[in-house]
């Protein structure tokens, strides 16, 4: 008996393993110019490597990128990401020249779950449904938009991105 | 050597099929093993469906392909593959898809507890998961007596309580004095 449980257990953790190693595979290696920090990967599901159980020592309770439209690859920076979670408490965070944005574990913990929405100059757009326990926005708004995904996270139709210069 | 194999494959194929072929043969009428369980109304289940979607249905949740209890809808999961999650509502194929996982999980349990319009609803694992009485990775979502709940519970006594599935909301509820 305790043979096959410890047998099950480690199979399990061999699945989740290569189910890892195969999420941490298909992201890929760093962009050219980009060293690793807060300006890079954008649009990535930051939580599998900021997750915890490595390769980044951080670990974020939620991340992720904010790009110009649905259709563009154009950051946002400056937006505020708001969250309030199940017990009402709330946390804000800005998005950076890359148009990401996290927020540290030590600082904010949601209380599943959670719901967010942004704000850029003067426009809102919130999201209905609440995240139950994905932590890297990209989890469900990873591109293309499909069956089982939003596709990226975006501002605004009408909204201007930030010129470079701005952005600091 | 290389024939062996197949005609091998192919004996153990009839074999397999003949045994059970065999067995209803002989078999007397009667014994027809088929059972009859019965399940809440689908032409019910609309509402219900509508609590569900937001409270469960989400990509991270029970709107994830691999789930056993599978929620579609426009929060999560779209049923015909074309549509994109967060795209157009919620279609009435995704409701009936919603309703198939739905009571097909612990039939026999939905079974008993519709038969007896709804008594000890709690036996029913999604009752049960949802009030997190049983080890629930969700927590509570489904809190007792909360609107959402009555909409569920009244769904498996017959009579939808569409009030409560109307009047449930979820959504943030900042503190007291705190705007969101
Ligand atoms: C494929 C793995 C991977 C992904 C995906 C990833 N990072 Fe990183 N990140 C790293 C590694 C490795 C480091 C360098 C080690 C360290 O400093 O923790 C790092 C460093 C950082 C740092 C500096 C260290 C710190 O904690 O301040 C920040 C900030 C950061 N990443 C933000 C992000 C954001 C935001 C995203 C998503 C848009 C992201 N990362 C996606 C692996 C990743
Ligand atoms: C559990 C899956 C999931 C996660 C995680 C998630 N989202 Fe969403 N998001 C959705 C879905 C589904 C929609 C479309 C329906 C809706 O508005 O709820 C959406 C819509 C949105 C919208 C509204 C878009 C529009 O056009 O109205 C914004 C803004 C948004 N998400 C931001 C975020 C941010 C920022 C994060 C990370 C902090 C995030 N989301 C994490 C599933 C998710």
């Amino acid at each position: 008996m305790r043979v096959s449980l410890l047998l099950f257990f480690t199979l399990g953790i061999a699945c989740d393993d290569t189910r890892r190693d195969r999420e941490l595979s298909e992201l890929g290696g760093e962009a050219a110019a980009v060293a690793p920090g807060e300006l890079h990967r954008p649009g990535q599901p930051c939580g599998v490597c900021h997750g915890g159980a490595g390769p980044a020592h951080g670990r974020f309770s939620l991340s992720g990128t904010v790009f110009w439209t649905a259709d563009s690859q154009a950051p946002v920076a400056h937006t505020v990401v708001r969250i309030i979670d199940s017990l009402g408490a709330q946390y804000a965070v800005r998005s950076n020249c890359a148009g990401n944005f996290f927020v540290r574990d030590s600082e904010f913990e949601p209380h599943w779950p959670a719901w967010v929405k942004l704000e850029f100059a003067n426009k809102t757009l919130e999201m209905r449904s609440p995240i139950s326990r994905e932590r890297s926005c990209a989890g469900c708004h990873a591109d293309p938009a499909s069956a089982s995904s939003v596709g990226h996270v975006y501002m605004s139709a009408d909204a201007t991105p930030l010129l470079e210069a701005e952005c600091n | 050597m290389q024939l062996r194999a197949p005609s091998l494959a192919r004996a153990h194929v009839s074999v397999l099929w003949l045994g059970p072929a065999l067995a209803c043969a002989c078999a007397p009428a009667s014994d027809d093993p088929s059972v009859t369980l019965r399940s809440p109304l689908r032409a019910d289940f609309s509402a219900v469906s509508a609590v569900l979607e937001l409270r469960c249905g989400t990509l991270d949740c029970h709107g994830a392909p691999a789930r056993n209890l599978r929620i579609f809808g426009v929060y999560g999961l779209r049923e015909n593959g074309l549509d994109v999650s967060g795209g157009s509502a919620t279609t009435e194929l995704e409701v009936d898809a919603t309703y198939d996982s739905v009571v097909g999980l612990e039939p026999e349990v939905l079974s008993r507890v519709t038969a007896q319009k709804g008594a000890s609803a709690a036996r029913w694992i999604v009752i049960s998961k949802g009030r997190n009485l049983e080890a629930h990775r969700g927590g509570a979502r489904l809190t007792e007596n909360s609107p959402a709940d009555i909409c569920l519970t009244s769904w498996l006594t017959g009579a939808v309580d569409s009030a409560a599935c109307a009047a449930d909301s979820f959504g943030p509820v900042p503190l007291a004095g705190e705007a969101w």
